[in-house]
């Protein structure tokens, strides 16, 4: 038997493998390893700094205003500011100096909203704990006031729906980190942050604006789940969203008990996809390596 | 037909039905992998990129369905294509022209590995399907089967709350997301790996799109096979095994 | 530390006293514009509430109503009427666009085309669009046929002229038939057909746009009569041998899709493009025979062809982008163009079979032979064709359609005032008209596998047979 040269049936087939080879494995490892931020661009800082930078005020929703319309004068009670008499001089934070119920000279409605909600109870909570004689305790996340999620010096107004939606994201994970992470893990969260569709739900969508309601309770949560899923009943609401473990004040709850299903799920899976590609992909190697030395051995 | 050289005896492995499926799913799979990566991995630019292409997540929802409906039709089709094998073609469920696990197929994994080992001289020899095709099978069964009941349950999760536990859809999407990786893995690296690059059909193995395949691939790779159509050649009435044709 | 303390105390003293849930804006303190004109952020949850509180500052209270000719308005809109809707979620000015201003009144009413898509085909079919969403998505009923525009609204009075207040938020989702009577009735005032007709049927597409559903039940009929001469027709074809074989059905199954598979999958694929397009769509081949024969096939059939593509056309423009432009022209017989076409198309089918008529009862030419079925076929072709014109001229006469708008169907407007002559009463007269039509429809679509009509299935796939396998000329059929 004469030995032919092994040439490719054309052209065409050729370019179609080394396509394969220089296209596809690339892209999973870009699509895996290049991971966008999907948060970007939204200014979310509610930090106070002593200096305004009066570029970026003139943009935001409170530009034009005098300063003394919200500040008043710098004289309270006959000091003078800055009081370097005050022993809390350079210790206290400005979103507890600062007289937060100033903001409802315009926004008496979205004030009073808040007082009905979870913030506010935590902030009396704060207070109470702090003891009669104003000691404040230290705390890492404090409760929230306005300036805790609000810059009135640089938030922005008339933002699309999802740009708000992306700075709730930002702003409310700030102190519920896990309960972040979890929503941008579930559909909710990828198809409203990462995908930018309008009609996906953000924390207020469920949580309700200022006045933020916990949702712990099916009677509490179907209501919200059904402004967008009509058709939903009650055991609807026990579909986890936060499905993080940290922040369950009951280690025994019947979410509790899901979130450790679903966990073990994962993990399970995780082994048996795992295995399988082992396998798989071990098999069809040493199957490439013998069948390319019986063709090689045949020249 | 003896005197006729191997090669150019061509058999049909393939029926009509078997390839137009196959091409099908072939579209729909990848279609599903595509539209449910980019859900799957949303925060990557690759899937942003996509979407914006399909115009906004919902459409690529829409799309993931179209395609996850006409995938499953061809299950179906297929379930149905089975019945007519079994009553009007009496075909049978075991044997060494069926697609079901046996025994010997555990024993030529243990003797194929021993040959991809160096250990054996041959590879074993093997019926109409070898013990890697009978698993590429069954794990599709499974595989499908699985993303059609828990992408019903993400699809619908209204009405399947009604009865399950609400962290069932968790679950649910827990397996359809790990499924996916495995099928997408598996399908676009070892299905084409194995299709496209194995020395024996580089650059590509045609058979499932022209349903053709020679004697002589016949009787190298499935020798098991050969020796039970060869008799049922020369006798007429071919029901399940290959059918001939002229080589024009 | 004490003016610290101060400090802090009068914060939450503040909050406190507000917690107490007294009004604090009372006596002391004066109002502040933006209080209630900073232009609340609607896309936010947020703004929406806002936005809701200035309007509700009037519209949640019981005195809020307005006399007119000395009749009592109400306008107040109750939480009641909201709860269910999911309507509750979006700002009043969102839907009520050009109501925040002075004079406090809207032209135009509430906009729900800004989010809503119109109905298509399957779900209202085209002759609702001229009619207000409010009219039918309103829970109280009476409507009115507004001279000016052809428009059907909602009636300001009821009929016992008392107005109607309009602040009934709990819409209606206009879903059972229930409240179709409130136009589909024998005394309606705006120009409907006195019973509600069903939308049409999938088996419809072969002229008209149409809904992806089978519908009535002789629809049904129909299909399955036609699913049924097909099977027959495939089954008589196999009868024959295939490439040889005889007696194995399956082989012959397998022998002959495997020889359809080749061809797509090659270069013989162009051949039968090139059949397709030249002696099927194009029909060459009569032709080549006579030119009078062509034409009279060509007005047939060229425009049953031409109206099946424009149906197909408005299915998927409608499916990509229900809001555009050519969607809701295509779907709007009254639009001049879609009128004008469909007119037009209508009039060569109907010239076509009338020639064809001529030509075998009156001419008869001694080549052409005719069998009972050949005068079936052109009678139901004919009649459906003629039903349908006068359908279109009693639905013109109907809904009093204006002379300027009704003039491009050029001839069913013509006929419509031909009809106008008869004393009849067009909304009772349509649904039997309509009927009617539909029926010769369905059994125009039954029929095309059992007589001379099969020659559509037949012809084509001769045709294209020949041609790829190379059958010379001379052994053609």
């Amino acid at each position: 038997m004469e030995s032919k040269t092994v040439r490719p049936r054309s052209g065409l087939k050729t370019l179609m493998a080394m396509w394969l080879t220089v296209a596809v494995i690339p892209f999973f490892v870009v699509a895996i390893a290049g991971k966008a931020d999907a948060i970007v661009g939204i200014e979310t800082e509610s930090r106070s700094h002593w200096h305004v930078d009066l570029n970026r005020f003139a943009l935001s929703a409170h530009t034009g205003f005098k300063c003394e319309e919200c500040h008043g004068t710098m004289i309270e009670n006959g000091r003078t500011h800055p009081d370097k008499a005050n022993p809390d001089f350079l210790k206290k934070a400005a979103t507890r100096s600062f007289d937060y119920s100033r903001c409802q000279k315009c926004h008496k409605l979205s004030y009073q909203r808040y007082l009905e909600g979870e913030h506010a109870k935590a902030l009396s909570k704060e207070i109470e704990d702090a003891g009669a004689d104003g000691t404040e305790l230290k705390k890492k996340t404090p409760a929230p006031t306005c300036g805790e999620c609000h810059s009135s010096h640089y938030d922005r107004s008339g933002l699309s729906r999802v740009d708000v939606g992306k700075r709730m994201i930002a702003v409310c994970g700030r102190c519920h980190r896990e309960q972040a992470a979890s929503y941008l893990e579930n559909i909710h969260g990828k198809v409203g942050v990462n995908l930018e569709n309008p009609a996906a739900a953000f924390c207020t969508d469920c949580h309700k604006a200022h006045t933020v309601a916990s949702l712990k309770e099916p009677a509490e949560a179907l209501p919200v789940c059904r402004r967008c899923h009509p058709k939903a009943e009650a055991e609807f609401t026990n579909f986890v969203i936060h499905a993080s473990l940290s922040g369950l004040p009951d280690t025994d709850s019947p979410k509790h008990r899901s979130i450790l299903w679903i966990q073990r799920i994962k993990l399970a899976a995780i082994a048996v996809v795992a295995l399988s590609l082992i396998f798989f992909f071990g098999h069809s190697l040493l199957w490439l390596l013998r069948e390319l030395h019986e063709k090689l051995r045949k020249h | 037909m003896a005197e006729r050289p191997y090669r150019q005896n061509i058999k049909i492995r393939f029926s009509v039905l078997h390839r137009f499926l196959h091409l099908v799913v072939m579209i729909g799979f990848t279609g599903l992998a595509v539209t449910g990566l980019s859900l799957g991995f949303s925060s990557t630019a690759p899937a942003r990129a996509f979407i914006w292409l399909v115009g906004g997540s919902a459409n690529a929802g829409w799309l993931h369905r179209f395609f996850a409906v006409i995938t499953y039709s061809c299950v179906v089709v297929h379930a149905f294509w089975f019945l007519y094998y079994k009553m009007v073609l009496s075909g049978k469920l075991t044997g060494p022209l069926s697609i079901a696990p046996s025994v010997k197929d555990l024993k030529d994994f243990i003797q194929n590995l021993g040959y991809f080992l160096g250990r054996r001289e041959e590879p074993p020899r093997f019926d109409k399907f070898t013990y890697m095709e009978k698993l590429d099978y069954w794990a599709l069964f499974i595989g499908m089967n699985t993303m059609g009941i828990t992408g019903l349950v993400l699809w619908f999760p209204e009405f399947f709350t009604r009865f399950l536990p609400g962290f069932f859809v968790n679950i649910a999407q827990v397996l359809h997301f790990f499924e996916a990786i495995l099928a997408v893995a598996v399908k676009f690296f070892i299905h084409i790996g194995l299709a496209h690059f194995r020395p024996a059909v580089y650059p590509a193995d045609t058979s499932i799109f022209t349903g053709r395949t020679s004697q002589e691939k016949i009787m190298v790779d499935h020798p098991g096979e050969w020796s039970v159509i060869s008799e049922s050649d020369d006798s007429s009435g071919e029901r399940a095994s290959s059918v001939s044709v002229r080589a024009s | 530390m004490g003016i610290a303390a101060a400090i802090v105390f009068l914060f939450f003293a503040a909050a406190g006293s507000l917690m107490a849930g007294q009004d604090a804006a009372g006596e002391t303190e004066k109002p502040v514009c933006l209080d209630c004109h900073r232009q609340p952020n609607i896309n936010t949850n947020e703004g929406v509430q806002s936005s809701k509180a200035f309007c509700n500052d009037c519209h949640a209270k019981p005195d809020c109503r307005r006399t007119v000719d000395g009749k009592d308005v109400p306008l107040q809109v109750s939480a009641e009427t909201f709860n269910d809707n999911p309507h509750q979620y979006v700002a009043c000015i969102h839907c009520h666009t050009d109501v925040a201003r002075s004079p406090h009144r809207t032209a135009i009413g509430g906009q729900c085309r800004d989010c809503h898509t119109v109905h298509g085909e399957g779900t209202a079919h085209a002759p609702h669009l001229r009619i207000d969403c409010q009219a039918c998505h309103f829970k109280h009923k009476f409507v009115r046929l507004d001279e000016t525009d052809n428009r059907v609204k909602l009636a300001l009075m009821n009929t016992d002229q008392q107005p109607i207040g309009l602040v009934d938020h709990g819409l209606d989702d206009a879903g059972n038939e229930q409240s179709c009577r409130r136009c589909h009735q024998p005394h309606n005032t705006v120009g409907a057909p006195v019973s509600v007709l069903p939308a049409k049927s999938l088996l419809c597409v072969v002229c008209h746009p149409s809904s992806l559903g089978v519908g009535h039940p002789i629809f049904w009929v129909a299909l399955i009569t036609f699913l049924g001469g097909i099977f027959l027709m495939v089954r008589f074809w196999f009868i024959g041998s295939v490439q040889g074989e005889e007696k194995s059905l399956h082989r012959k199954i397998s022998l002959s899709s495997d020889a359809v598979w080749q061809t797509i999958f090659s270069k013989k694929v162009l051949t039968v493009l090139r059949v397709v397009v030249l002696d099927i769509i194009l029909q060459r081949r009569i032709l080549k025979n006579s030119v009078q024969r062509w034409s009279l096939h060509s007005l047939i059939f060229l425009a049953i062809l031409i109206r099946f593509a424009l149906s197909l056309l408005t299915g998927l423009m409608f499916s990509i982008d229900p809001d555009g432009r050519l969607a809701l022209v295509l779907i709007d017989k009254n639009n001049p163009v879609t009128a004008f076409t469909y007119d037009f198309l209508g009039l060569c089918i109907f010239l076509g079979v009338l020639w064809a008529v001529i030509q075998r009862l009156v001419v008869k030419p001694a080549h052409v032979k005719t069998e009972i079925e050949d005068n079936i076929t052109l009678g139901i072709l004919g009649l459906l064709v003629i039903l349908g014109f006068i359908a279109e001229a009693a639905r013109i006469l109907m809904t009093q359609l204006p002379a300027e708008v009704a003039v491009y169907a050029f001839v069913g407007y013509p006929l419509s005032e031909v009809l106008a002559f008869m004393p009849v009463d067009w909304r009772s007269a349509y649904p039997y008209l309509w009927y009617a039509h539909a029926i010769m429809g369905a059994v125009f679509v039954a029929y095309l596998p059992f007589g001379k009509l099969k020659h559509i299935f037949n012809v084509p796939l001769t045709h294209v047979l020949e041609e790829v396998s190379g059958i010379k000329k001379e052994q053609r059929i």
